[in-house]
């Protein structure tokens, strides 16, 4: 395996799971699929349709996030947002986040 | 867009029912969309190529699908140390028993060949089976989430000393333990001879002389008790003091055999009348030189062994 590789697998490893966090604090809006990725891709994070959209149906079936299906400029379109236990959750990994990142920052200084 | 309409066909092929639908309409709107956005950029419909880039990026219908459903793994990552060492002690017991039924049988076979592919084909059966068995087992475990606590319910004491350098690789012990059979199968047919042998237009057959009768049960004797120990070697996947010292024993014994060996006076016999006194010659003396090589690699390989034990037994 090339250093790229190995530096490609990494990069892939160290996103997934900054990426819940991302749609979840993003989600605090309803969004459905392809305006959230659109939202995401403005802020700097690009992410795929095949990633994105079988992740938020995976927080939803943990109850994190809520959907129901709408019609907008007429097509229908599946909205989510974030539950209840989806803004405790939330709220909790942001706070994990900052210490995580206040310790990584430490360390890498 | 009928190649869109074909791209989403096909993802629904590869989605359980209750799937089909919600992914379906949510892709699809998300395509839409890109595509009336690129419309809009273009001022034009999207040709051919456009939509055949759009998709690509999205990726194969097998691989989008995937990523919808859980446990894509055959075998996952908390339950796979259990499976590999339940599968190690099966395949273990299994071609031990099917070694142990199956011999006899082969001993009773004339052709060395024939018994080595039936020997080569019962193993390679077992072990597709046991294989498949236990890989079906754990993936019902898997997708019925069994209880991974009692599946790995261990106690540090349980843990018996073992010296990493006395241990061994399954895989070798098992080849050597296919050899170890299949010499056992051909000394047994050995007997069975004469052998046909052409040379330079010489036809004649050969036969093994009387004298090697004294060694037919020695070297079973040995090779049987080379078997225990290498079944003994495959379950714990390393020696113990025991198997050094077994080991080493056998190798005085062989050493022994081989010594005896060296002595026969004759080790083949000429059972063609019309070979003249010169050619007999020639070819004895090219058998027992042949013989007294073989016999010398044996015995270099039979020391190197011991000494290899006797590094062991320091080891421990």
């Amino acid at each position: 395996m090339t250093d790229s590789e190995h530096y490609q697998k990494l990069k892939l490893e160290l996103r997934r799971g900054v990426l819940i966090l991302a749609v979840l604090a993003e989600l605090d809006e309803e969004h459905y699929g392809y305006s959230l990725r659109k939202k995401l891709l403005s802020k700097g994070l690009e992410i795929d349709e095949s990633t994105l959209y079988p992740l938020v149906r995976r927080l939803e079936k943990q109850q994190l996030l809520i959907s129901e299906w709408r019609e907008e400029d007429k097509r229908k379109k599946r909205f989510y947002k974030l539950s209840e236990v989806g803004e405790s959750v939330l709220q909790k990994l942001t706070a994990d986040w900052h210490q995580v990142e206040s310790v990584l920052n430490s360390i890498l200084k | 867009m009928s190649m869109i309409t074909n791209y989403l066909n096909s993802l629904e092929t590869y989605l359980p029912s209750d799937l089909k639908k919600d992914v379906r309409e949510e892709l699809e709107n998300s395509i839409c969309e890109q595509v009336h956005e690129k419309k809009e950029q273009l001022g034009r419909e999207l040709n051919e190529s456009e939509q055949e880039e759009l998709l690509l990026e999205i990726g194969h219908p097998s691989r989008v699908a995937s990523a919808y459903l859980p446990n894509q793994q055959l075998i996952g990552v908390d339950y796979f140390p259990a499976y590999k060492k339940s599968l190690e002690i099966a395949l273990t017991v299994m071609l031990g028993l099917n070694l142990l039924v199956t011999v006899p049988f082969i001993f009773q076979t004339n052709n060395i060949i024939i018994a080595a592919i039936t020997l080569f084909w019962d193993l390679f059966d077992t072990a597709i089976k046991v294989f498949s068995l236990v890989t079906i087992i754990f993936y019902l475990m898997q997708k019925y989430q069994a209880n991974l606590e009692q599946l790995y319910a261990w106690s540090p004491k349980d843990i018996k000393e073992k010296n990493p350098k006395l241990s061994i690789t399954r895989l070798d012990v098992f080849f050597e333990l296919i050899f170890q059979v299949l010499f056992l199968v051909w000394w047994n047919g050995l007997f069975d001879l004469p052998l046909s042998l052409s040379e330079d237009s010489i036809f004649t057959t050969v036969s093994f002389s009387g004298d090697w009768s004294m060694v037919f049960l020695p070297v079973n004797v040995i090779f049987a008790a080379g078997i225990t120990i290498s079944i003994h070697k495959l379950v714990s996947a390393g020696w113990s003091k025991r198997t050094l010292i077994g080991n080493m024993l056998l190798n005085f014994a062989s050493l022994f055999v081989v010594y005896q060996i060296s002595g026969f006076q004759d080790f083949v016999i000429f059972d063609n009348p019309l070979l003249d006194i010169q050619t007999l010659e020639t070819l004895t003396s090219v058998i027992v030189q042949t013989t007294y090589s073989i016999l010398g690699i044996i015995a270099v390989i039979i020391l190197w062994d011991t000494w290899s034990n006797v590094k062991g037994l320091r080891n421990l």
